[in-house]
């Protein structure tokens, strides 16, 4: 045991030392990961906000200036959804200027609301009352001579995807739907105490004829028909992480698994060039010498491990992201990466072992983490993926690493919550591994 | 004592039409200065393979100094060497870092780790050069140093393939020295090449085979003398294996 101690030891340092000597290995490693998850969840950040947390900045435009305005911006700024301003640059917003800031992406719509909107829509609401309580068994009237209805004019930036339209429409309907129905109660009460006072002979008390007009709309929305949404489990999370969330497992995991390219070329190098060889004749070697590959680059996994969580914590919040806040799941986290590095290791070791030359098992290396960096979320977040390419993820170690870390990170999980994936990744290795003994005897 | 010895080794490659070893029977002496002859694809490499553990034969047995190999304590098997026909070294560590890594798998550390070390390169004139990475050595220095790490662990029974192809005359004439310096140290070695004269001048025996028999042993003068019309070991090797091309 304590030979064989020495002799991984002795292997430890050998890789190390070649490690330290392959400048491309080590960008590969180390470089190249740390650009892509600066660069790409800088670059995503904005697109997943907007899909994580939906917002858009829009523009009122409020000629009309009486309550019909304040309650439209109210009530678009109740969606949760829109920042509205009436100004641009500190001045009162032209049409002119709207249009233009709508159309330089600068605001995502401009709504106007015309002057006079507010009035007119109050005198139609007062005719339609008088139309139907003069005569209730005529029906609605089917036009109202009080002038055109109110029109709220919309202009939308062309670039905004259809579901954001139909948002902007949807909640600005909603919004002048609330309205026109106060306007509507209101008139109708109005009207209905004028004729009550008539037959009385005297005035309705003041009070009376303001319940009338406020009672209905008094117990809000939800008194008759409640919406009650609530998740499907006591634990807050979501799917859809932000741009920080996405990205900082995605490239740790990435990164673990182009230990694959390093670590298949050494030993076919160490097979093709004869050092293999001279190991098969020194008892216990061959063991050795693997041990020793696979100690060091799961230290090279616990080193990017180390480097990503620390640039997602402490760099990309500089640019302007989020902060990467593994908080009480690092433990957990910890044990999927080494789940993880696990099975990039095996990975490695059977291309290592299937593979002819170093060149074919770094195009192959290479081509398969991509692919299964795509199918796996990794490269692009899962939920924006097709149904089909969402499925394709059961066959992406890199995906079953990305799903433990989303498990833990999105939905609150706990080790327990992710020993699938984790199970599946330590699985792969053992396949990884047997599949590489078992050529590396056939080639002896 | 004898140091290596095989009874009816047999070696057939799967896939093969023809035994690679048919048969072969040997005896080396410890101390002795062996020498295993024959043109390419006479089983040469296969038969070293075998000794040194690399191959399993189909048939027939191996004893390293009175021990089956294939049962033998890793503590036998770590007295045989092997200096291979490749270039058997990291090309980018240095030829120290090399023999610390073979030599720390023989399980050698410390100060006698160095003190082998120290003594290889010098046996191997390469105590300046050993700082430098095995990459960046002239072709000579490379198979020296080739020689070396087979070394580093003190072996008793040494076998070399092909130790000094392709090398200039000067680097030839360093490792055929160090070969010599080893053998008078008592080392028995068995070796392979196809410079019949390297071979008539420093082996005291040699097995010319082919198609994995052996053709003929002894002594090189008395493979010579008892040879009708040869003058010298190249005429005894071609008489036997004969003159037409090999693949």
């Amino acid at each position: 045991m304590t030979r064989l101690i020495g002799q991984v030891a002795a292997s430890l340092r050998k890789e190390a030392q070649t490690l330290s000597r392959d400048r491309g290995g080590l960008i590969v490693l180390f470089g190249m990961p740390m650009a892509l998850v600066l660069v790409v969840t800088v670059v995503q950040d904005r697109a997943m906000r907007f899909v994580a947390a939906p917002n858009a900045d829009l523009l009122l435009i409020d000629r009309d200036g009486g309550e019909l305005g304040t309650a439209l911006r109210q009530g678009l700024e109740a969606a949760g959804v829109f920042t509205v301003s009436t100004t641009l640059d500190g001045v009162p917003v032209t049409e002119e200027a709207a249009k233009e800031a709508v159309s330089h992406g600068r605001f995502q719509g401009a709504l106007v609301l015309p002057s006079g909107a507010g009035a007119a829509a109050r005198e139609r609401a007062k005719v339609l009352a008088d139309r139907l309580l003069a005569d209730p068994a005529a029906g609605p009237p089917t036009a109202i001579d009080a002038g055109p209805a109110a029109r709220l004019n919309v202009w939308l930036d062309p670039v905004l995807t259809e579901p954001y339209v139909k948002l902007i429409r949807n909640v600005s309907a909603g919004v002048l739907q609330g309205v026109e129905m106060r306007l509507l109660v209101e008139a109708f009460a109005a009207e209905m105490a004028r004729r009550a006072s008539a037959r009385l002979g005297a005035p309705l008390p003041e009070a009376v004829v303001k319940g009338f007009a406020t009672a209905p709309l008094a117990a809000g929305p939800g008194a008759l028909l409640a919406l009650d949404a609530a998740l499907s489990t006591d634990k807050a999370w979501t799917d859809v992480p932000n741009s920080v969330q996405q990205n900082v497992p995605a490239w740790t995991i990435f990164s673990m698994f182009l230990i694959v390219i390093p670590l298949a070329g050494a030993l076919i190098r160490e097979r093709r060039d004869g050092m293999l060889t001279r190991l098969r004749v020194i008892p216990g070697a061959p063991t050795a010498a693997l041990l020793g590959k696979a100690l060091l680059f799961l230290g090279v996994c616990a080193a990017q491990f180390a480097m990503m969580f620390a640039i997602g914590a402490f760099v990309l919040p500089l640019l302007g992201t989020p902060a990467f806040a593994p908080g009480p799941h690092l433990g957990p986290a910890i044990v999927v990466g080494l789940a993880t590095a696990a099975a990039a290791m095996g990975f490695g070791l059977a291309v290592g072992a299937v593979a002819g030359t170093p060149e074919q098992a770094s195009v192959f290396g290479a081509s398969t983490i991509v692919i299964f960096g795509a199918v796996g979320g990794v490269l692009m977040p899962r939920f924006s993926m097709p149904q089909t390419m969402r499925e394709l993820t059961i066959v992406s170690p890199l995906g079953w690493a990305q799903e433990a870390f989303l498990g833990l990170f999105l939905r609150q999980g706990d080790l327990a919550s992710v020993a699938a994936p984790v199970l599946r990744l330590l699985a792969f290795a053992a396949v990884g591994i047997a599949v590489a003994l078992t050529f590396q005897r056939r080639r002896g | 004592m004898t140091a290596l010895e095989s009874q009816g080794l047999q070696k057939t490659y799967p896939g093969a039409h023809q035994p690679a070893l048919r048969g072969l029977d040997l005896a080396v002496q410890e101390g002795e200065f062996f020498g295993l002859l024959g043109p390419n694809g006479a089983g040469k490499t296969t038969a070293i393979s075998i000794f040194t553990g690399l191959r399993v034969p189909s048939a027939g047995t191996v004893r390293v100094f009175g021990h089956d190999l294939r049962r033998a304590d890793p503590e036998v098997r770590r007295r045989i060497g092997l200096v291979p026909q490749d270039i058997a070294l990291y090309p980018t560590l240095t030829v120290r870092e090399n023999l610390q890594y073979f030599g720390g798998l023989y399980g050698l550390h410390g100060e006698e780790l160095c003190r082998r070390i120290a003594d290889g390169l010098e046996r191997v004139a390469l105590s300046e050069a050993a700082d430098r990475p095995v990459d960046t050595l002239s072709g000579g220095m490379k198979r020296r140093a080739n020689l070396a790490a087979g070394l580093v662990h003190g072996p008793t029974l040494l076998f070399l393939d092909e130790p000094t192809v392709g090398v200039d005359a000067q680097s030839r004439a360093a490792i055929v020295a160090t070969l010599e310096d080893l053998s008078k140290a008592g080392v028995t070695m068995i070796y392979t090449t196809h410079y019949l004269e390297e071979a008539e001048r420093l082996c005291g025996r040699v097995a010319i085979i082919d198609s994995g028999r052996v053709l003929a042993e002894g002594a090189p003068q008395a493979l010579v003398a008892g040879t009708v019309g040869c003058a010298n070991l190249e005429d005894v090797f071609l008489r036997l294996t004969g003159r037409g091309l090999r693949d």
